[in-house]
């Protein structure tokens, strides 16, 4: 939700750090940069909320795993281009930003994988708020 | 484990945010256009003559150019008479302020007053939009040579460092306002200054350029091949991976 706060307030500029990762085609850069930070706030909310964790938690591991390979293939193409993650345009793609989407990443597959694991356990998920 | 669960409520979620998102933009006052239009397909490439000047021209006739194919890719600003070149700006209009007002009048008796309004606006003088424009490689490394004009890179501190044209300053786009006094401010706002990042797509020598137009420079370029494109013609470089 932090990191979709600058993306709302600057979309152009979200749309330009996108457009430099030279992975979407131009017809789709604003459309995308329209909406991921929307998910990313309905993914937080839904989270602190604890509505539809276990979706929540999966669209948690979709996002921190298409961004650890954008910035890996950023990398490996030697792309000199800023992350377009917290705030638009003051972080750059390197190693520090590929451990950041790895912890993420991994605290995510814990919530999925927990969630999941002790809804088996006990029929019912622990963290998704009881139905009144 | 309920996957089919988890898929649905992921699915629910972007559809929720598909809906709030484009509902944002379209009720934005500055809305993202559907279809992104990279900056360097919508703004020109400034001609020899506005960039370098009759006499510099002269001067340069009889030396080779390096090649400079990306330069047909993009129309050119032509000028049959460079003493009478404009600065090389673009200036754009923008939408008129109040865009309803030009309507013609509703059938309820109102439009008398609407088309006043609508003369009353038109008569304000309109906020214009100042752009720089692109400058080829040839053009900016005549200039290079001849000392005329000042290199700015745009991209990070430590890229700078790293490897920049000999001489450029720095002036990262996003600390601007902090850095400007410091780096430019002493200098004379007709000073030919040229500003680069890492290629025509990485936009923020673009912002740059149009950030120091609107702090009354009056020629301001944009390195259309960028750093790389420097580099692959041959020219000189420095910073700390080239030795200096």
């Amino acid at each position: 939700m932090v990191s979709a706060v600058g993306k709302i307030a600057d979309p152009a500029g979200f749309a330009e750090s996108v457009a430099a990762y030279r992975i979407l085609p131009n017809v789709l850069v604003n459309p995308f940069a329209m909406v991921l930070p929307w998910v990313e706030v309905f993914v937080g909310l839904s989270l602190i909320n604890r509505i539809s964790v276990s979706g929540s938690a999966l669209l948690a591991i979709v996002l921190s795993f298409v961004f650890l390979v954008a910035v890996i293939s950023a990398m490996v193409r030697g792309l000199d281009i800023e992350c377009g993650c917290f705030t638009v345009a003051k972080s750059k793609v390197g190693w520090e930003l590929i451990a950041r989407d790895l912890i993420l990443l991994g605290m995510s597959l814990v919530l999925f994988f927990g969630n999941a694991f002790m809804e088996r356990k006990l029929g019912e998920s622990v963290l998704d708020k009881p139905a009144v | 484990m309920n996957i089919r669960k988890a898929i649905v409520s992921a699915v629910l979620i972007v559809l929720q945010a598909t809906v709030v998102g484009l509902g944002v933009n379209a009720l934005s006052p500055n809305p993202l256009p559907w279809i992104r239009v990279p900056p360097h397909m919508t703004r020109k490439v400034a001609d020899s003559k506005m960039v370098l000047g009759s006499e510099t021209i002269k001067k340069t006739q009889t030396e080779p150019k390096p090649p400079d194919d990306k330069v047909d890719k993009v129309d050119k600003v032509e000028s049959e008479n460079p003493q009478d070149l404009p600065a090389p700006v673009i200036e754009k209009k923008e939408p008129p302020a109040v865009a309803t007002a030009q309507k013609p009048s509703s059938v309820y008796g109102s439009g008398s007053r609407k088309v006043e309004k609508a003369k009353a606006a038109s008569a304000v003088p309109k906020a214009k939009k100042v752009e720089a424009l692109f400058t080829t490689l040839a053009d900016a490394k005549v200039l290079f040579d001849r000392k005329e004009a000042i290199f700015i890179d745009s991209r990070h501190r430590e890229d700078y460092e790293l490897e920049r044209i000999p001489g450029a300053l720095w002036l990262f786009v996003e600390d601007v306002d902090r850095l400007y006094d410091e780096v430019l401010g002493s200098l004379p706002k007709d000073r030919t200054l040229i500003t680069y990042c890492s290629d025509p797509q990485c936009g923020s020598a673009i912002k740059l350029a149009d950030e120091l137009v609107a702090r009354g420079h009056t020629k301001v370029f944009i390195l259309l091949e960028g750093l790389p494109g420097w580099k692959e013609a041959g020219y000189p470089t420095e910073g700390s991976s080239v030795g200096d």
